[in-house]
This record gives structure tokens, sequence and C-alpha cells, in this order.
């Protein structure tokens, strides 16, 4: 390794903090020693300052791959934030004159943020070419495992993209992978020969209080919810599965219940959810009521409860979802409510997302048709992406098939955790291919069938900040505008 | 979407009207039909106004109206029963109405409003010398095209005046409106409040009606600034339209202008003369200084004039000039009545 102090010198210069976080300085380690990489770090475990810091070393443009338009700009937003102008997402969101400037302009940029399908266009490629690329980063990596739930076609061809700018040392990072789709990503990714680094961190959250509570109806699951939320430690962050839900959630215990908060989901402006985002970072939310859209870029440490209220689509989501909690270091809760009538609800959501044999066999003999029916859905970009790689309607059944069957079982895992009267610590290690952390014990999980303890997540809290009714607009103005200063 | 008992605020107790022309006009979409009839029922100011509208939703909305005998089915269309006046007054009392709607299609409305949060919040951290923060979440353009200006007219006082500007744009208003307003803004250790939130701080106001007031208020801020002629008419300037009319439109209206004629027009544009006609149909409705007198002349003025003078516009019939064996163009019977129907908005 090299030398201690220097990687910790330029942590502190450049990010001021003073020390890493388990598994980060293994990976900059192995990528400057031009080593390409595997990082499998939980959520909230500094992924990005990785080849942040890394790109920083090697003073050459960074390339970062990543599925999400929401995920690139908040990436852009905190670079931006520490003081680093010459980062930029190129997305469909900027004008054609200003994405030409910047492909033609590429070696400018430290940090360069792009969908794969962008890498698709030959003049990107063209472009890419002509710099010496410090870093190739393919984020969410497990996108590219065909049989994980985030399934992202333009993945597959990342090796090729990669192949055709000259293999260049490659980071791939995500939060969760078994062993299965660890091989996957090193398979798709990277050429045979290649060798490659692993860094997994542990999925397991020590701090972190693993809890699941069965109802029989949704009306049991909303009285629990009034009669327990109150007395949780804040904040909370609850997650749901459907918009409609969330809002509905979200005005009852605003109505019935002391607690400040507000639903967010992709139904709301952006305005409303960058308010809501910042609002929460600050204290003037006790609970957010959330669908998985949320969270991603949020990097707030004293959440003290992630609570679902609706079956994630599985262990990787689940983890995922809960490793929000706690980042303090602080005990935390995290806890699934469970009815069973809510398997049905997952296992539609699932398989609504993969087109039926039905929608198959119209998609190749009346593309019209299907064409106005699935505009703009998921399903129609599957079906786009595999027949335009000719496959046969009777292969693309069989692959459909097998994923949906893979979820199927993904959706049994998660049930078993829920239902497990073992150790849910245990569950999930095992399920990630990870060694048996520790000895249950009280302060551990709660298996089914033990009674729910709660005691050490009660706390009440002096009431916060946030104000119900409106103040004067003079007021708020002089808030805004500092009169002293200018 | 504009709620159900909103839709009322667009029927008149006295003019039967088609609601299809009003969801048309809402929306912005443009033939000329739509604009002529939405003429008629004096409501192109609100042209483009709800662009979110969901077509099933309000076909759905008018018949629930009727069904409640809010709404009359009239050979010409729904008339406003006695009782839907009552609803809509009442409806009007308690919920937010834009009150310059025709601002909404001077500008391009959806930029603007991310341009004045960036504006608001970099002003609010200049003023507290803070450079480290997370910008509000615009869109890219917006924060380029903000960017740009910013870097041209940055200055000490740019705080100051973006403060004073607000202050006397609220004074005149009404206080919780300007309440409303003010509490959307992010800048130096403050948040924004959502529609949400602001809403159940309200007596009577929506979530929609909330969302509507802001639009509201940021374009008339707009349009304030404008009339300042400071530093913020640059940055306000480029984001009005030239003009209400399509861009298609508009060219061949320019061509007009030149003195082209119709045929050359249509040549140099490789458009059929037909859409020649509409597109200057539409510049009769829309500009002020449209010169009717090139396409209509003296004689048939007068032909026009007396054959239709008696009645108002709408009640005019083409026919009746068949009838009388005149020989006369549509086109130009058309015109007319969009000349003697023309009202400022
Ligand atoms: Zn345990």
């Amino acid at each position: 390794m090299i030398s201690d102090n220097f990687l910790e010198k330029k942590l502190h210069t450049f990010f001021g903090y003073t020390s890493f976080k388990e598994g980060q300085k293994q990976i900059i380690d192995s990528l400057l020693k031009r080593q390409s990489t595997l990082g499998i770090l939980p959520t909230g475990t500094g992924k990005s300052l990785c080849y942040q810091l890394a790109g920083k070393l090697l003073n050459q443009t960074v390339l970062i791959v990543s599925p999400l338009l929401s995920l690139m700009q908040d990436q852009v937003e905190q670079l931006h934030f520490i003081g680093e102008k010459k980062a930029i997402a190129v997305t469909s969101e900027l004008s054609y004159q200003h994405k030409y400037f910047v492909i033609h302009h590429l070696r400018e940029y430290d940090y360069v943020y792009m969908a794969p399908e962008m890498l698709q266009k030959e003049e990107v490629l063209e472009q890419l070419k002509t710099i010496s690329l410090g870093l190739f980063v393919v984020d969410e990596a497990h996108c590219i495992s065909q049989w994980g739930p985030d399934f992202r076609p333009d993945y597959l061809d990342l090796k090729i993209i990669r192949q055709k700018l000259g293999n260049p040392v490659t980071l791939a990072l995500t939060a969760t992978a078994t062993p299965e789709v660890e091989q996957d990503i090193c398979r798709q990714l990277f050429n045979e020969n290649e060798s490659i680094k692993i860094v997994r961190r542990s999925v397991d959250r020590p701090n972190i209080f693993l809890a699941a509570k069965q109802v029989d109806t949704q009306q049991q699951k909303d009285e629990y919810l009034l009669e327990i939320l109150p007395q949780l430690a804040t904040p909370i962050l609850l997650y749901f599965s459907s918009k409609k839900k969330a809002d509905e959630i979200s005005q009852l215990l605003n109505d019935r219940t002391d607690l400040k908060t507000a639903a967010y989901h992709a139904g709301l402006s952006k305005k409303d959810r960058y308010s809501i985002q910042q609002q929460f970072m600050n204290d003037q939310l006790d609970a957010v009521c959330a669908t998985s859209a949320f969270g991603m870029g949020i990097n707030k440490k004293n959440i003290r409860c992630v609570l679902h209220y609706h079956l994630p689509a599985d262990l990787e989501s689940y983890s995922q979802e809960i490793g929000r909690a706690g980042r303090d270091g602080q005990r935390s809760l995290a806890l699934l409510l469970f009815n069973p009538a809510d398997i049905d609800l997952q296992r539609h959501l699932s398989s609504n997302s993969l087109p039926d044999d039905g929608e198959i066999e119209y998609y190749f003999n009346h593309k019209d048709l299907i064409n106005s029916c699935l505009q703009g859905s998921d399903k129609k970009n599957l079906l786009e992406y595999y027949a335009g790689r000719f496959l046969t309607p009777l292969k693309l059944k069989q692959i459909f098939k097998k994923r949906r069957f893979e979820r199927e079982k993904k959706l049994q895992e998660l049930i078993a955790y829920v239902e497990t009267a073992k150790c849910r610590r245990n569950f999930l290690c095992k399920y990630f291919g990870e060694e048996k952390k520790a000895d249950h014990n009280v302060d551990c999980c709660q298996p089914a069938g033990q009674p729910l303890v709660l005691d050490n997540f009660l706390l009440h809290k002096p009431g916060n900040n946030y104000t119900k009714s409106l103040e004067d607009y003079r007021k708020v103005i002089s808030h805004l505008f500092n009169e002293n200063k200018r | 979407m504009p709620s159900k008992e909103s839709l009322l605020y667009f029927f008149s107790r006295t003019q039967s009207r088609r609601p299809a022309v009003i969801r048309q006009v809402l929306l912005n979409k443009r033939t000329v039909s739509n604009l002529f009839w939405g003429m008629q029922y004096h409501l192109l100011e609100w042209l483009g106004t709800a662009p979110q509208l969901n077509a099933g939703a309000f076909d759905n909305f008018i018949t629930q109206l009727k069904a409640e005998n809010f709404l009359q089915e009239k050979p010409a269309g729904l008339l406003l029963t006695e009782i839907g006046l009552k609803e809509k007054e009442n409806y009007e009392h308690i919920h937010y109405r834009p009150k310059n709607p025709e601002f909404f299609q001077k500008l391009d409305e959806k930029m603007w409003g991310d341009v004045l949060q960036l504006l608001i919040q970099v002003g609010s951290e200049l003023s507290y010398c803070n450079k480290r923060y997370y910008v509000s979440a615009t869109s890219y353009k917006a924060q380029f095209y903000f960017k740009r200006w910013f870097q041209q007219n940055k200055s000490a006082g740019l705080s100051k005046t973006i403060k004073k500007n607000l202050l006397s744009f609220l004074a005149g208003k009404l206080q919780e409106e300007a309440d409303i307003f003010a509490a959307s803004f992010n800048g130096h250790g403050v948040i924004a409040k959502t529609a949400v939130q602001l809403a159940k701080s309200s007596e009577t106001y929506t979530v929609e009606d909330i969302n509507t007031l802001w639009r509201d208020y940021s374009v008339m801020f707009a349009m304030y600034l404008i009339k300042q002629n400071d530093v913020f008419y640059s940055l306000v300037k480029p984001l009005l339209k030239n003009s209400l009319l399509s861009n298609s439109a508009f060219t061949t209206y320019e061509l007009f202008n030149k003195g082209v004629s119709l045929e050359k027009i249509g040549q140099l544009r490789k458009v059929k003369l037909s859409t020649v006609k509409e597109h200057l149909l539409e510049a009769a409705i829309f500009e002020h200084n449209f010169t009717f007198e090139r396409i209509i002349n003296q004689n048939e003025y007068k032909i026009l004039a007396d054959n239709f003078s008696e009645k108002a516009p709408l009640d005019w019939n083409y026919q009746q000039l068949k009838e009388k064996n005149i020989q006369l163009d549509f086109f130009k019977f058309r015109l007319f009545q969009i000349e003697r129907s023309r009202y400022d908005f």
C-alpha cells in the first residue's frame, strides 16, 4: 500500500475528512496501482468518494456510467457543493448545443457522468477515444446482471464499449451483490484474462435492530402505525410501494398525530421534492412517507428508524433502504410491517413491469398496436432492446419467463426473511454470501414469533422548529436577504 | 389539473359554449376553429394556461357538472344554470383564480419559474457571502441561462435590488397571497414550504390553488420586473415571446407584412394556400396591427357590412351570401367576422 499518510492527507485536502471508511482505502489504493476493481460497499459508505479521490490523484478525466438521471444530477451537485466545478452530467436535459460542446471538450472536465445509452453514440465514443481516460467507472454495476431486479439492457454493451476504449482501468461499484451477481458483474464487464480486485464490505450494520411485525388486515396496519409512530425516536423514514398510499398515510399522520410528516414521490414537482429533502435534512420533518425514489443522494446521518409499510421487491433493495438508518452509528430500528395480502401486491408490481407472452406476440405481429399501448413503459423499452438484437419471440418468452421466475424466487427469499424464527442478521449475511457475524442476542434482532420490544427506540425529542402557520412575507424576505452585508 | 368546480368559470349564463373548445383553449391546441370560438367566448387569455390538463378527466367533469344540473345542454353548447352560477360564485369566493392569465402565454413560463427560484436563492446566499449550498432543483437549461446573466450582472448591490423589488411588488397584494408566494422560496437558512404544506396553513386553498397562485405571482413578478427597467430587465426580456402566434403562423405573417402575395407565400414556404389562409386567420386573431384591407377590398367591405352589420358576429351566416348569389371567399367572410369581434386581452 501507498504510505498511509499520503492518502489520508489528500483525503483531508480535497474532502475535509480525517479518515477513510472501511473499504475506501483498499479501492483507491488498487486503482492507483492501475488495477481494475469491483467495490461492493453498502449505501452511505462513500462509494463515490473512491473514484472522486482517485480521479484527483490521477489528474485525468474520470468517466462515470450511471443508470439514472437523478443519480447523476445528485452526484454533480455534490461535487459542485465541495467546490469541484469541472463536473458535468451529459444527459437529455442539456440542450443540443451544450451537449455538443461538452462532448468536444471532454478533457476540460474532471468528472463526466453519462447514461449507458449515451455511450452507444458513435460520435461520443470517438471523442472519448481522443482523451486519456483516467478511470472508467460503472456505478450501480449490478444493473448488468440479467437476473437482478434492476437489470438494464444497455449495461450489457459496456464490455464492448470498454474494449473499444482500450480497456481503461475500471471501477465497478454496487451496494449489494449476492455471490451470483458478483460473478455476473465480473463476467459481463471484464475480459476473461483480466484480474479483478474485489473489495467487499459487509452489508451488516450492527447498530440497526432488525424487526418485522405481522398484521392481518390493512386496517390493523394503520392502527399499529398510529399507535407506535408517535412514540418512536425521530427522524423516521417510511417506505411505500405506491404513491397514493404514501400520500394517504402522510395525511393520516399529520391529522392524527403531532408528527410533522411529508410525502415524497415522483408525482411531486421538482421544487417540492427539493424542499422536502432540505426540510428533512435540516430536521424540520419528523417523518417522510416515501417511495423508493427517495434516498438516492440523501445523506442524512441521524435517521432513527426505517419502516417499510409495504414489502420491498427483494432483500437487495431492503438492505439498501434500511441502510439509510443510523449512519451516525447510533442505535436505530429497521421495522417491516407485513400483511400476507402484501405478497400479491408486490408480485403484481414485479411481474407487471415485464412483458408477458401475449405482449411479446403482439409486439412482433402488431407492432403499431402494442406501441401505442405500451408507450413510454419499461416493457416497451425491454422489448425494443431485445428485438433490436434479432432475438426470436420464442427466445424472448424464455428470457422473460426466466426473469419472472427469478423475481418470484427473490420474493420468496424476502418472505422467508420476514417469517424466519431464527436470527434475521444471520439470515441476511448468509443471503449475501457472508460469514456469520456474531451470535444473536436481544439487541440484535427480533425473530418472527418473538415479542417486539421497542424500548430502546422510544424517545421523545423536543418539538422541532417547523411552523405550520404562514409567516409574514416581509419577515421571510428579511431572512432571505441579509441587510448587514450588502 | 384544474378541479371540477373550477371549470364552471369558463361557462356563461347567457352564451352557450362548447366544452371541447374550452378544453382545447386551456391545452393550447391551436386550430383556427378553436381560436375563433375561443375568441367568441372571450376566453383567449386562458390559452395554454392548463398544459397538464387531462382530456378524459375534463370530459368526465363536464358530464358530472351536467348531472348535477350546474350546466345545461343547448343547441350551441352548454349554458350555466342558475344554481351553476351560484356554485361558480361560491367557488371563486374561496379558491385562487389567476389574475392575469394572459401573462402565462407571453413568456416561457416554466423556464421563468426556475430562473426566479435561482434568482432568489443565489441573491440570498450572496447577501450572506455563502458559496457552499445546494442549488434549487431546476432544469439545467435554466441554470445555464441564469449563470450567464449572473456573471454579467453580479454586483455588490444585487441582493438589495432583488429585495427591494420583491417588497414593492408584494406591497399592493393581499397579505395571505403575498405570504404564500414568499414562503415558496429557498435561500440562506430558509427552506421553501411545499404546496401541500402551504395548503395546510391556508383556510381555503387547495394544493392546486397554491400551485396556480405560485405560477400566477411568478409571471406577474416577471412583468413587474420588465417595467422597472433595471438590471433584471435583461434577465426577463429574452424569455418573453415575440408574438402569441405559433412559429409557423408567425413566419407566414412576417412574409405577409413584407407585402408578399398569399400564393407566393405558399410557394416559398411549400405549404398549401389553405394553410397560408389559416395562418393569416390566426394572425388576425392575435395581431393588433393586422391589415385586413390587404385582403378585403372596399367593395367587399361594403357587401359584408350591408349584409351583417345588424347582428352580432357570432350569429352571422355565410350561407346568407350564397343564397343571394354573392361570390365571396369564406376566408374573407371569416376575416371580417374576426375583425368585428376582436377584443383586447
Ligand atoms: Zn439476531
